[in-house]
Parts: structure tokens; C-alpha cells; sequence
């Protein structure tokens, strides 16, 4: 009886042994994988491509069959995603003798399963990235985890969707380093502030709207609404939504690290202090509307400007990113009432790096995923094909410019920006005919100011910026909204500001930007 | 005559107190059902409301519109808790009960290891490249039901447990002739049933609840538990409801989405199933929360 206790026990202590040894091992190997994988991807980006596993005799000799893996962000695409995913490889076949599997996964589970992919050495070949959102495009080039896409390889297997990209936008692929391991989806790529005004009030008080230039010609349009409107409020604005503030004659917007005067040639820096005096008219004007009962009274309190636009009675608002269309979305927003934008200020470049598509290190076939992304580019059949599946099957066409998704039918990724050059898309009902000729004009109009590009370095100012924030987050809610009189809070804000140091951040921000501007070779 | 008083006050203020704090549990929940049966105009209009203004099913016609692949989740969720709550359930205690005998030499340090598991661990990497290249668990409903199987808290949990079965127990079996698994299965595992059935439940919410190793570990779209989906879902929602990139066509179809209603009724289909198997465990549940403390 002791004698088969003590065997029992020692049977548990040496399976116990044996897990331990095992999950060392395994640890080991996780070692020698990486280095494995590391020494791999070396060899391949040095080399020429080895023949590919998957390789059988085909009628194309000069390229050997490829099995493609494209993981995008997307809604759910429906139950005929494989059906699509059929007719797409047979097209892919006949075109470039590839097939593609395709990944789509939900925008909260993109990062997680690529970052942890990635940080595996798992094999990929294609996947989508942005500058600033998913996948964000400088972290993972400096992990290593994009292959680099030189001008070579772009000129001989992407050359016709390079052509569609002009050149004076190419620059904004370029990453840290200088080199470019994206490659742009073209669309929209400038920004522009505008008012959003509902549709049927401009019609009932015959508003002309090219007479709105900027936000002190609102104030009439205002007052009638005020006095005639009941349950309206004339001008809608939240936390999230302050700021009709443009002056014309300067060149700076969001995003942009100075503004400077657009008559001046030596692009002086204006600082923080000087601009926010020179808004006390505005201030004022807005202290004067919120007193006139012009903005509603919640907003420095009001979180989202959306939730009280969806009652459909704001008949004002403001929209920081209007594109040409998106009055069609805004509908929607705007509890199902039509709104007009009105510009109010200068359309700035944004860069065209918001959506691009990456080449993994660990793709066995760069060349040929880098032939897909030029489809994607530049071919029709097949951009509308994944975008809204099988003609007669997912959707209708209505003429040659139009088609209308047919209801449940199994297919709606309805993410076109995802998939390649949306100006290659069948337009959708509710989309106006000249669309992609206003976005492709607007782009190439944009102003690409001198500063765009330029960041500065916090390093040496961060407690300052950290403190001149806290400073905004006091005053600036509560005058942009014009909930305060100006006449006292602002000499203290101003005060504030300087006390936090935005002196200092001036003077070190206009130093980098002397130093930007020299080196540029543009003073 | 005084005693009575400040009896009748003491309890008028315990019940009074308890009534209150059912109430701050219970209000909240019934909220979510009545918003989930709200039409969504009354909803933007008015906010939420415990007596609705106008009724509406719209959010359970539209997650139920489809059912196939909420079927299919509801299938593969009921699997992996069954299946994985019975392996985990089995493996925890034939953990804790070797390091629960007195009599095992190497009792403290295995305990010590396994506690040293919950301060430290390899993180996600490493465990995603095990999984993957090394077990091959991609894309396989295992892939669910493996890396949550033995959880070290759980194992010290039964371990206190089954330190309070005497040992004489065990030491008469012996004299009766029975072996160690026969003691195991037949006196260990009926003794502690009320452990088995809290940590039991414990460990089903957690494979109820399990999304995060399908989110990794799972592509094929007939793997995917009820709470990916869910997950999935929402986030669908989300983006079209507040992304200046959704596309102008499909925002239109969203536009009379009921957004806020679905969320409730996703709440409601997502944990309703558990909501009903609570009760059945609650006689055990009191007992065995208990597990570790003193007991007559």
C-alpha cells in the first residue's frame, strides 16, 4: 500500500518535471524561431524571391502561380464573402496568375490580431495602414514590419496606379526615415472649414449663401432664425465643435505646427499670444450671440455636437473636414434634414498617407502583391467588384455611372476606401454625377502650406505644453463657446498663458521653424 | 419597552438599506431591457425612460433579422463553456488535490510555482507564437478552450478547499483498500462539491464570455463565439454612426439604424442565457464562496 502511494507520487512529480522542462524548451525555441524568422527575412530582401512552394506548371511560364493573404479592416461583408473572394481569383488568374484570400476583420480587432501576427513573423502579404488610425504607419516601419517600396519596384510593378497619384503629393509617403513602404489610396486629401446650414431654412429666407464669407456674416441669418424659428437653435455648437474662427489672410490650420501671414515672404511665425488678441472682435461677437440666445445655452457642457443634431433642430453648425459629397452624410447627422456647406476658409493639403496599402516583411511574393495593389489601383472591373461584389448578384447597375446595392443580398463590405483609388468606384444613389472631378479637384487645388511636414520637437518644452494645455481646457471652452464675457476673462487667460510659459513655447517652436525653413532652402 | 423601539428602528433601517441597494442593482438592469424595447425616435427625443413613450421590437427584428450566424455563435459558445468548463473543471482538481495532501513532499514548492504563474507571465507575443507555430492551435475550436483550462487563482482556490477535508478520511479509504484514484473520484470530488460548483461557474462566465483568444486566434468565420460577433457588430455600428469615413451610401442605410435599442438587445441576448443558469447554482454558491474561510 506506502509502496504504490510514493510510486503515484512520483509519477506526479516527474509529469510535473516534464512540464517544466517542456516550457523551458519551448521558451528555447520561441528564441531561436525569432532569430529564425530574422535571418530569413535578411536573406529573402537580399536575394532575388525563391520559387514559391505552392508552385505548379501553368500556361504563364514567366510567372509562377502565387497564393495572396489581404487583411484589411471592414464591416461584416456578409455571407457570399467567398463567393466574391471565387470570382475575384478567377479574374486575378487570367490577369496576374495569383489568388487572394481574403482577410476582413472588425475595426476593434485590426490592431490586436495584426500586431500580434506581426510580432510572430506570421506570413502575410498584403494589409492596410494609415498614418494616424489603424495599423499606424511610422510605429510599424520602425519595427521592421513593412517591406520598403523603392522607386524601382514601383516603376515596374505598380507604374500605371503611381500615374494616377501626382507628383507634388508623392513626398507625404515618404516615412521617417525618407524611404516609402506604403502606397497611397487615393482619395480626398485636403480639408476644408465649413458651416453646415440646413437646406430648408437657406430656401425659406432666401439666404444667399456666397455671400457668407465668414462668421460675422451669419449674424443676420441668426437673428431671423432666432425670431421666427421656435424650437430651432440657430447655432449649434459643443465641445467638440467650437472654433468658426478663419482669418484669410493667414495661412494655418489644424494639424499644422505654425501659421504665418500669406503676404509675407519670410514666412514669419505668429505666435499663440498675438493670435488670440487678435481674436477679441470674435470673442466678443460670440459673447453677443450666446447673450442673444444665437448658441445654445449647454454648450461648453455638451459633449458631442452630434447628439443634439440628431434632433434635427440645430440649423447651424460647423464641419471641419468637408469634402465634396459629404453633405449626404450629413444628412443622416442632421436627423434626416438636407444641409448646404458653406466655406469658410482656404482648402488645405492633408496628405495622402490617411489610407495606404503595406507589403509585409514576411510576404513570400512582394512582386506580385505589389501587381495586385496596381489592380486594385487602376483596374475597374475589379476595384468594384470586391467593393460591392457580383454584378445582377449584390448589385444593379443603373446606367454607366451609377449602381444600387441590392438589399440583403450577401455582400456590402462598404468600405471602398479600403480596397484601392475610389475615383475608379460606381457611384452610389444619392451621390452627386461629378463627385470624383471635384474631389480630384479640390485635391489638386489644395494649398500645400510651406509648413506642412513640419512638427516640432517637444523635447525641450514639454512641461510648458503640458501646462498651456491645462490653461486652453480652462478658458478656451468657455470664450469659443461664448459663454463668458471676454472683457475681463481674457487679459487673464492671456496672462495664464504666459505664466504657463507660451513664450517659451513660441520662441522654441519659431526657432525650429527658422532652422526648417533654412534647411529647406527657402530662406 | 425602549429595547422594542430600537429593534423595530434597526430593522426598519437594514431593510430599508438592503431595499435600496436591490434597488440600485436591479434598476439598471431593467433599464437595459426597457431601452432594448424602445423605438430609437424616442430614444434621441427623449433620452432613456423607465415608462417608454412609444414601443418598438425594431432592435430584436434587426439582430434576430439574420439568425444563421448568431445561431452558429450561440452553438459554438455553448460548446466551449460545456466542454471547457468539465476539462478545466477536472484538471483543477486533479491540480489541487496532490498539493492539498500534507503527505506529498513537494507540496509547497509546486504550490509556489503555480502561485509564481499569476505575477508573472510571458505575455501576449510569446503566448501568441505558441499557439500558433508551435501547438498549431489556429482556427481550431481548441484555440478557445485551451489557454483558459487551468487557471492558477482557480487551483489555490480548490487547494484551500480541499485543505479542509480531514486526512483521516483519506487515511481510512487506505486502510479499506482503496487506491489514490479511487479516492480521488469517489470520496475527494462528492466531498467538494460546492467548490466544484462555484469555481465551476466561475470558469463557464469565463468561456461565456471568452472573445479575446477568437479575436486571435480564430479566421474562419464558423469558429466565432456569440461575443465576437457581438463585438463585431457594435463595432460596425460605431464606425458608421460616427466615422467621417463611412461611405456616404452606407451611412444612408444606417441613417434610421436604431443604434442605441441594438446595443441593449445585443446586451440582453449576450447574457441572458447565464442570467437563467445563475440560480440553479445558487445553493452551492454560498457555501462555496466561502471556500478558505473558517467553518464549524
Amino acid at each position: 500500500m506506502k509502496m504504490r502511494q510514493t510510486n503515484v507520487m512520483k509519477l506526479c512529480v516527474f509529469l510535473l518535471c516534464l512540464a517544466l522542462i517542456a516550457a523551458c524548451s519551448n521558451n528555447a525555441g520561441n528564441n531561436k524561431n525569432t532569430n529564425g524568422a530574422q535571418t530569413g527575412e535578411n536573406t529573402k530582401s537580399t536575394t532575388t524571391n525563391e520559387p514559391v512552394k505552392e508552385e505548379e506548371p501553368t500556361g504563364t511560364p514567366e510567372l509562377p502561380e502565387a497564393k495572396l493573404t489581404f487583411y484589411y479592416p471592414s464591416n461584416p461583408a456578409g455571407a457570399d464573402q467567398k463567393t466574391v473572394q471565387d470570382e475575384i481569383n478567377k479574374y486575378l488568374k487570367e490577369k496576374i496568375n495569383a489568388t487572394v484570400d481574403l482577410k476582413p476583420l472588425s475595426f476593434d480587432e485590426y490592431d490586436t490580431k495584426l500586431n500580434a501576427m506581426m510580432a510572430a513573423g506570421e506570413a502575410f502579404d498584403l494589409a492596410w495602414s494609415s498614418r494616424y488610425w489603424l495599423l499606424p504607419y511610422q510605429g510599424n516601419v520602425d519595427k521592421g514590419a513593412f517591406l520598403e517600396l523603392t522607386d524601382d519596384m514601383i516603376n515596374q510593378y505598380a507604374p500605371e496606379a503611381r500615374k494616377n497619384i501626382p507628383d507634388k503629393f508623392w513626398p507625404d509617403m515618404k516615412a521617417v526615415d525618407g524611404k516609402v513602404y506604403g502606397f497611397p489610396i487615393y482619395q480626398v486629401a485636403a480639408k476644408t472649414k465649413s458651416l453646415i446650414i440646413q437646406k430648408q431654412y437657406i430656401d425659406k429666407y432666401k439666404l444667399d449663401v456666397s455671400t457668407i464669407q465668414s462668421y460675422k456674416d451669419l449674424e443676420p441669418f441668426l437673428k431671423q432664425l432666432k425670431d421666427n424659428e421656435k424650437g430651432v437653435i440657430p447655432f449649434g455648437m459643443a465641445q467638440n465643435s467650437w472654433g468658426i474662427y478663419v482669418d484669410r489672410n493667414r495661412v494655418g490650420a489644424d494639424g499644422l505646427a505654425v501659421t504665418y501671414q500669406k503676404d509675407d515672404a519670410t514666412f514669419k511665425n505668429l505666435t499663440e499670444i498675438q493670435m488670440i488678441e487678435d481674436k477679441k472682435e470674435y470673442y466678443d461677437t460670440m459673447h453677443a450671440w450666446y447673450k442673444a440666445g444665437y448658441i445654445n445655452k449647454d454648450a461648453p457642457v455638451l459633449k458631442n455636437i452630434n447628439d443634439l443634431k440628431a434632433k434635427g433642430n440645430v440649423a447651424v453648425g460647423i464641419e471641419f473636414t468637408s469634402k465634396p459629397g459629404g453633405e449626404v452624410d450629413e444628412k443622416n447627422v442632421n436627423g434626416g434634414n438636407e444641409v448646404v456647406y458653406v466655406p469658410i476658409s482656404d482648402s488645405y493639403f492633408t496628405g495622402i498617407s490617411s489610407a495606404m496599402h503595406v507589403i509585409s516583411k514576411t510576404s513570400k511574393n512582394p512582386e506580385r502583391t505589389l501587381m495586385l495593389i496596381n489592380l486594385l489601383n487602376t483596374d475597374k472591373y475589379l476595384y468594384n467588384l470586391i467593393c460591392n461584389g457580383i454584378e445582377g448578384k449584390h448589385y444593379t447597375k443603373k446606367d454607366d455611372l451609377y449602381m444600387e446595392p441590392i438589399k440583403d443580398s450577401g455582400y456590402a463590405p462598404n468600405v471602398d476606401w479600403v480596397f484601392g483609388n475610389q475615383f475608379n468606384a460606381f457611384l452610389k444613389p444619392g451621390q452627386s454625377q461629378d463627385v470624383w472631378e471635384r474631389t480630384v479637384q479640390l485635391n489638386d487645388s489644395a494649398l500645400v502650406a510651406e509648413s506642412y511636414g513640419f512638427s516640432v520637437n517637444q523635447e525641450s518644452i514639454k512641461s510648458e505644453i503640458a501646462n498651456v494645455q491645462a490653461t486652453k481646457e480652462e478658458f478656451q471652452l468657455a470664450l469659443e463657446t461664448g459663454a463668458v464675457d471676454p472683457k475681463d476673462l481674457l487679459p487673464k487667460f492671456i496672462d495664464k498663458l504666459k505664466a504657463s510659459g507660451q513664450d517659451k513655447i513660441d520662441k522654441e517652436a519659431t526657432a525650429q521653424w527658422e532652422a526648417f525653413l533654412k534647411e529647406k532652402g527657402v530662406k | 419597552m425602549s429595547n422594542t423601539r430600537s429593534n423595530r428602528l434597526a430593522g426598519l433601517l437594514i431593510n430599508g438599506f438592503f431595499t435600496v441597494a436591490c434597488l440600485f442593482i436591479a434598476l439598471p438592469f431593467i433599464l437595459l431591457i426597457i431601452v432594448s424595447v424602445t423605438s430609437e425616435n424616442s430614444l434621441v427625443q427623449n433620452g432613456y425612460q423607465f415608462i417608454p413613450s412609444e414601443f418598438s421590437l425594431e432592435a430584436y427584428q434587426i439582430v434576430l433579422s439574420k439568425p444563421e450566424s448568431l445561431l452558429r455563435g450561440y452553438g459554438v459558445t455553448i460548446l466551449i463553456t460545456v466542454v471547457g468548463t468539465l476539462i478545466s473543471l477536472l484538471l483543477t482538481a486533479m491540480t489541487a488535490y496532490p498539493i492539498s495532501r500534507s503527505d506529498f513532499r513537494y507540496n509547497r514548492p509546486i504550490t509556489f510555482y503555480i502561485f509564481f504563474t499569476i505575477l508573472f507571465n510571458g505575455g501576449m507575443i510569446p503566448f501568441y507564437i505558441l499557439m500558433t507555430q508551435y501547438l498549431h492551435l489556429k482556427n481550431t475550436l481548441a484555440a478557445l478552450i485551451i489557454p483558459t483550462v487551468l487557471s492558477p487563482f482557480n487551483i489555490l482556490i480548490m487547494k484551500g478547499f480541499l485543505d479542509k477535508i480531514s486526512k483521516e478520511i483519506i487515511e481510512s479509504a487506505k486502510v479499506d483498500g482503496s487506491g489514490e484514484f479511487r479516492i480521488f473520484f469517489r470520496i475527494i470530488m462528492p466531498l467538494s462539491t460546492p467548490a466544484l460548483a462555484t469555481l465551476g461557474l466561475f470558469i463557464s462566465f469565463g468561456y461565456w464570455n471568452e472573445w479575446f483568444y477568437a479575436l486571435l486566434f480564430v479566421d474562419n468565420d464558423k469558429y466565432v463565439p456569440l461575443q465576437l460577433l457581438l463585438v463585431r457588430i457594435l463595432s460596425q455600428i460605431e464606425f458608421l454612426a460616427n466615422s467621417p469615413m463611412a461611405e456616404a451610401a452606407s451611412r444612408m442605410q444606417y441613417a434610421n439604424f436604431p443604434t442605441l435599442s441594438v446595443r441593449m438587445a445585443m446586451a440582453i441576448l449576450a447574457g441572458g442565457p447565464m442570467l437563467v443558469i445563475f440560480p440553479f447554482f445558487q445553493k452551492y454558491f454560498v457555501k462555496g464562496i466561502t471556500v478558505g474561510s473558517l467553518k464549524g
